[in-house]
């Protein structure tokens, strides 16, 4: 009896020690709305059926004089960081003299919610800012399986029958176009598609692992070739080397495929390196979150296994960031050279030597008061 | 109004219920404190997804 009794509190703790935990990652961050944010709302004015769930975010957008319209999307993944803090850090700090800037930071907002399990994933992080810290949940890149539950065996992707393993189900980059009447994530991406029709110009934030080939990379569609090939073009002559890829024609639900097919938009998808992601990594705290550095990956480099260079400086967030940003910048001057009957001019994105040098908390508003 | 998608969901927390009580009798039938240990540990995961949190 005494054992029960024992190993029945035991339970009992340690469920609701976890489930405190697993609650807390809930709790939503300040996203604080720029001096050039003319408006906010919810994904659910477009796709009423995620009102007050779990795949409703906010939607911030800038704009001045007509011209043409920007989306760009931040947490398609949410563990990729440096696509999210791009996206934060445009809505905190961008304006828009012409045309309109739509900016979805979170754009699957479920995987923020719950981490990889077995990973030991940093839950949150935090960024010192002249006024107080700021901070931000990590997530992980599928649905919390919380909120869509099951997966099938074969995941078949919509419209193009493609057949894929059951838990890209959840997985918002395989799921464009998306359904009106389909599960949680094909929802949220069917109401992303609804926005990116709104837009000339789509850009998809990501990050990827240093052993993962494309990795400091701009993916295009043929739609946004030649815009995408002058940015990258123009980013190397900054000494910010960032590739090129062309969007295979046969991998559907991803973004830079489906949002120029079924959109007409002018697709784009940036790569940045995140350690923290990787296979080879170790310890997966603020060390390697935040500042990007793992002997492991030092070690890994040496041995030639990676796609990028990695040393003790590693890969911070705040470079990330400011790569993220600078591709940002050069792919709306490319655009704008190319298509000066609807420009998109975007005055206030942080530099990229100021983010590099100064960190991102001098570009983040300060922490609302609670 | 449920859906397919809620439906299913449903189902599947049911089921994670069930799974969840049943290790609750399997602690208390059990004699080996092994088995006791095991069934308090696998009640954990379920209990939680029963209730929605992981």
């Amino acid at each position: 009896m005494g054992t029960r009794i024992c190993f029945s509190v035991f339970a009992l703790v340690v469920a609701v020690f976890a489930g405190w935990i697993f609650r807390s990652m809930r709790e939503v961050e300040p996203i604080v709305a720029g001096p050039g944010v003319i408006e906010q709302r919810m994904l659910s004015a477009i796709e009423p059926s995620l009102a007050n769930g779990p795949g409703d975010t906010p939607v911030f957008e800038l704009a001045g004089t007509p011209g043409g319209t920007m989306l760009i999307l931040g947490g398609t993944h949410p563990q990729e960081i440096g696509g999210v803090m791009a996206a934060i850090l445009m809505v905190e700090n961008a304006r828009v003299t012409q045309g309109r800037l739509i900016v979805v930071p979170q754009a699957n907002r479920s995987g923020f919610t719950h981490t990889d399990p077995m990973e030991a994933y940093l839950h949150r992080y935090e960024i010192e800012t002249p006024a107080g810290t700021r901070w931000f949940r990590v997530g992980m890149r599928l649905t919390n399986p919380a909120h869509q539950w099951p997966d099938p065996d074969v995941f078949v992707h919509q419209p193009s029958l493609e057949q894929m393993v059951g838990h890209e189900t959840r997985n918002l980059n395989r799921n464009h176009p998306g359904l009106a009447r389909g599960w949680l994530t094909a929802r949220v991406s069917h109401a992303l598609t609804a926005l990116a029709k709104e837009a000339a110009l789509v850009l998809d934030l990501h990050e990827a692992q240093p052993e993962y080939p494309v990795i400091n990379m701009i993916v295009a569609h043929e739609n946004a070739f030649e815009t995408a090939a002058t940015a990258s073009a123009m980013l190397q002559a900054r000494r910010i080397p960032i590739g090129l890829s062309a969007s295979p024609k046969n991998l559907h639900g991803l973004s830079h495929r489906e949002f120029g097919d079924h959109a007409k938009v002018q697709a784009i998808l940036t790569e940045s390196a995140n350690p923290a992601m990787g296979r080879f990594r170790g310890r997966t705290g603020e060390a390697l979150v935040v500042e990007g550095r793992d002997p492991n990956y030092v070690r890994a480099a040496a041995l030639k296994r990676l796609f990028v260079g990695f040393d003790e400086r590693g890969w911070p967030l705040r470079l990330r960031v400011a790569r993220n940003l600078a591709s940002i910048k050069e792919i709306l001057d490319a655009y704008n050279d190319l298509n000066p009957q609807s420009p998109i001019v975007v005055e206030g994105i942080p530099d990229y030597n100021d983010v590099v040098a100064r960190g991102l908390g001098a570009f983040l508003q300060p922490p609302p008061r609670s | 109004m449920i859906d397919a998608e809620m439906m299913l969901m449903l189902v599947y927390r049911l089921l994670a219920l069930v799974v969840a009580i049943m290790m609750v009798v399997v602690l208390w039938r059990e004699r080996d404190w092994r088995a006791q240990l095991f069934a308090a540990l696998v009640f954990v995961p379920f209990a939680l997804r029963a209730a929605g949190v992981k």
